[in-house]
């Protein structure tokens, strides 16, 4: 079968199981802090990859905002803990929340558009949730960041060293990979996959297209915001700079490395670009040339990725939903 | 009241009329052709009743209901489905997902049953899943044996036939096709004509646009005729082919194949 | 004090409009989008500071080598990025401009640090015009803006070159059809659109005596921002765009607050983008 074709299904258990079972056996194989602190990281990032993954690789919008809604995830998260000492079961889902409401309201006012009008405007939402995080020093302490959040607390029990943290991203991964699984298996799944392949042709069959673009929006967002609140519990220290314009390319990159729109993609591209800068110190050094290098290689040789749908990079385009009248005035 | 009523249709791209003043009328079970040399604005008429397109002036009514300012997926959901004139099918879903996205008004599962998975969505999804192979059937052998095929895969042909078999399963009461018989030859054109006869007798209405003559003689039981965006002749096959308008407006372009 | 700030903005200004003309002529001519952009002109700001404030060249020299760098460096991202993968749309080269931005980003953190880097200053007096305090400096800028934006309409309506590159952007394949050698005329596109950027670039390292590689990021989304004033096709739409932007940014830090600067460009943005995408001076959009 092919790579992009598989997800978990009952018809499959041996397999993933077997996977799982596997990875809740890598902090007993797998002992060093640093190696568990890398598995932790791919964790985070294939939740993201994963998410992204809903808007930009099934429906084919092209959302170049991920990380602002990471962000607004890490900091309502740290905000919560730190100023109303909420605890992380607490603060979880109130960061996933609260990204998803923003990724409606963003949804709601600029869904109407698409291509590279909707890329532009995503852009401008990034940076504009960049800036006003930057500055709104009542509320985010600005540029100092907002240091000191707790580590999350299970049952009075703090955790502490990385094999805590790496099997909480673990069953984080376990539950966003589960709902992944079974939205892109049903009914909504498949109408997503219809209005990336031809969203007017979509429409004439009947689907609601903008209240179903609206929902892919929400459900990527919401685990955006999932990611952040681990990342602020993780880190500990939250601050404007990691949820950049780079980190949505860095995401955007490992999803299509890894393959848009099939269910291994943002696995493999999380995990692969994760572990890539830490095989070599070079490597690490100039980690930003070798994800532009292999995000270049990728296009230019093999744009499906490792295992994603082929077919979806080429040929149709940003600019072919939407093109201006191209007159140009000069 | 009829099926659909369409009065006063016109249509202008900058300065040049589409549809000028078009009106007429479909009943139930009836198969209508649409024809005119190219550019005669069929294909706009069909954007403007699917609503892809708003007209400038004049209203269609689809059994009493106003169409215009309504979004594509509403007018489907009232029962007018449509083919387009360029092939638009879905290159990396399968044949079967096509019927099942044409039935995706039909079922109910949402994002919620999606995650927890009732009993009931395993039904849903099953009992879709039977009438989506019974109107692959209507194909014959064409569609049923390629079920799990992605549709970037069938010829020219099938993916024609295919997009009449998504549109079949929105459950329409007025079909609109574009040129369904374009690229194929004559025996594949003849079972088209078949298909079309075996749709009106399911109930339906179908409007079809077509450039070979043949089939519209032999499937219509009317014709409509526009040159330039304006209706010149209405009538049944045999008044169409000796009417003189029509005569003059097809004499000496390409397109016209008796 | 009011009428400084416009001073400042205007000059601003035109340095965004140069780097938005780039992407009109890189869009109109080839119906294609880089991410690229912004780093091309930190690239040429680099080179500049590199001739100025490394060897001590005239800024003259400094400008035409920031420029030189940044044609060279267009030229090369054309034939290796945007050519192979023209026929496969655009999503292709789009995505690889974005691993070229994060690329060259990386290679001048590398080689130069992530750091600033101080330029030197040129022309520090300032003088009066009609009453406004105005900096030689200032009045140099918006010289050399409105030369380069007077040279490109020569270029464009009065050489063979300029005729072919219009003919081009208007429809590529009739262009073809008439001899037009599309390739060259491509890659010369945006060479010179990535030099309209490079001049920028050390423009601007010279006008705030600093260098350092981030600044490529959010200059390129605001010339981005500033070409969509015309709906990405204008090139007076962009200028129009950049002028206002720019004068707009400095009023916000002088009566609101200066860390919400930047908001500006990017609200601007994101409203036309939602009432207007088609932007102020360009034509409706039609979708379907």
């Amino acid at each position: 079968m092919a790579l992009y074709a598989f997800v978990p299904r009952r018809e499959n258990r041996l397999l993933w199981g077997g996977a799982l079972a596997a990875a809740l056996l890598v902090p007993a194989v797998l002992r060093s802090e640093y190696v568990l602190n890398t598995a932790v990281l791919a964790g985070i990032y294939v939740i993201l990859a994963a998410s992204l993954n809903i808007t930009n690789g099934y429906t084919g919008l092209f959302s170049f905002g991920h990380a602002a809604f990471y962000g607004i995830g890490a900091y309502t998260a740290a905000i919560l803990a730190t100023r109303l000492g909420w605890g992380f079961a607490l603060t979880l889902p109130a960061a996933a929340v609260v990204a998803a409401l923003f990724g409606a309201a963003l949804a709601l006012i600029t869904l109407r558009l698409s291509g590279i009008f909707l890329a532009l405007v995503t852009i401008g939402f990034q940076e504009i949730t960049f800036l006003v995080t930057l500055n709104w020093i009542a509320l985010t302490r600005g540029p100092m960041g907002i240091p000191g959040v707790p580590p999350p607390a299970l049952g009075g029990y703090e955790l502490r060293g990385n094999t805590g943290y790496y099997y909480l991203i673990l069953a984080l991964d376990v539950l966003t990979l589960f709902v992944v699984a079974r939205v892109v298996t049903s009914r909504v799944g498949r109408a997503f996959v219809a209005i990336r392949e031809d969203e007017l042709a979509a429409q004439a069959s009947g689907l609601p297209t903008f209240r179903l673009k609206v929902l892919a929006f929400v459900i990527a967002t919401f685990f955006a915001g999932l990611a952040g609140a681990f990342f602020a519990h993780h880190a500990r220290f939250v601050s404007a700079d990691s949820f950049r314009l780079d980190e949505t390319f860095v995401i955007l990159t490992m999803l299509i490395v890894g393959g848009l729109g099939s269910f291994l993609g943002p696995i493999v591209g999380a995990v692969a670009l994760v572990i890539l800068p830490e095989v070599s110190r070079v490597l690490a050094e100039y980690r930003g040339v070798v994800y532009g290098l292999v995000l270049i290689a990728v296009i230019l040789f093999r744009p499906e990725g490792v295992a994603g749908v082929p077919g979806i990079i080429q040929p149709r385009g940003l600019l072919a939903r939407a093109r201006p009248a191209r007159e140009p005035v000069a | 009241m009829s099926l659909l009523e369409v009065s006063g249709l016109s249509v202008t791209f900058g300065g040049l009329a589409a549809l000028k003043n078009v009106s007429f009328s479909l009943e139930d079970r009836e198969i209508v052709g649409l024809i005119g040399p190219n550019g005669a604005g069929k294909t706009t008429l069909f954007n403007c009743l699917s609503g892809f397109q708003a007209p400038d002036e004049g209203t269609m009514r689809f059994r009493g209901t106003v169409l215009e300012r309504r979004s594509p997926d509403r007018i489907a959901a009232l029962g007018l489905a449509r083919t387009f004139q360029t092939s638009r099918i879905f290159r990396r879903m399968t044949v079967l997902d096509h019927v099942l996205i044409g039935l995706h008004r039909h079922q109910r599962a949402g994002f919620w049953a999606a995650v927890a998975r009732p009993a009931w969505v395993a039904a849903e999804d099953a009992a879709a899943r039977r009438r989506g192979l019974e109107l692959l059937a209507l194909f014959e052998d064409r569609l049923l044996p390629r079920v799990d095929d992605f549709a970037d895969s069938l010829s020219y042909a099938n993916r024609r036939r295919l997009e009449i078999a998504r549109a079949l399963a929105t459950g329409p009461t007025l079909l609109l096709l574009d040129e369904p018989t374009a690229g194929m030859n004559p025996h594949e054109s003849a079972g088209i004509v078949r298909l079309i006869q075996a749709i009106r007798d399911l109930g339906i209405t179908v409007l079809l646009i077509e450039h070979d003559m043949k089939v519209i003689m032999n499937a219509s039981d009317r014709i409509v005729v526009l040159d330039h965006g304006e209706k010149i002749a209405e009538g049944r096959p045999d008044e169409i082919r000796r009417d003189e308008n029509v005569i003059a407006a097809y004499m000496g372009r390409r397109g016209a194949r008796a | 004090m009011l009428l400084s700030q416009v001073v400042n903005g205007l000059t601003q200004g035109s340095l965004y409009a140069l780097v938005a003309i780039g992407f009109v002529i890189i869009f109109g001519t080839m119906n294609l989008v880089t991410f690229a952009h912004g780093e091309v002109y930190m690239i040429g700001a680099f080179v500049g500071y590199l001739a100025l404030g490394v060897y001590h060249l005239a800024w003259p020299v400094a400008l035409a080598s920031g420029m030189a760098a940044a044609w060279v460096l267009g030229s090369v991202i054309e034939k290796t990025a945007f050519r192979p993968l023209r026929a496969t749309g655009h999503m292709p080269p789009l995505l690889i401009t974005i691993g070229l931005s994060i690329i060259l980003k990386d290679l001048a953190v590398v080689v130069f640090g992530a750091e600033n880097r101080p330029v030197p200053s040129v022309y520090g007096t300032t003088v009066q015009v009609a009453g406004v305090p105005v900096s030689v400096l200032q009045l140099v800028i918006l010289g050399l803006a409105g030369a380069l934006v007077v040279a490109l309409r020569v270029l464009l309506h009065s050489t063979k070159i300029g005729r072919a590159m219009r003919a081009t952007a208007q429809d590529h394949e009739a262009a073809y059809a008439m001899g037009v050698n599309v390739n060259r005329v491509f890659n010369i596109a945006f060479a010179l659109a990535s030099a309209l950027g490079g001049a920028a670039g050390v423009m601007v390292g010279i006008y705030y005596n600093t260098v350092y590689p981030a600044m490529g990021g959010t200059a390129g989304l605001k010339g981005f921002a500033a070409c969509i004033f015309g709906g990405l096709t204008s090139i007076p739409g962009a200028i129009l765009g950049g002028l206002i932007i720019g004068v707009v940014e400095n009023l916000t830090i002088q009566f609101v607050a200066s860390g919400y600067r930047d908001v500006v460009a990017f609200a601007v943005m994101v409203l036309i983008l939602l009432l207007r995408p088609q932007g102020l001076l360009g034509k409706r959009l039609r979708m379907v």
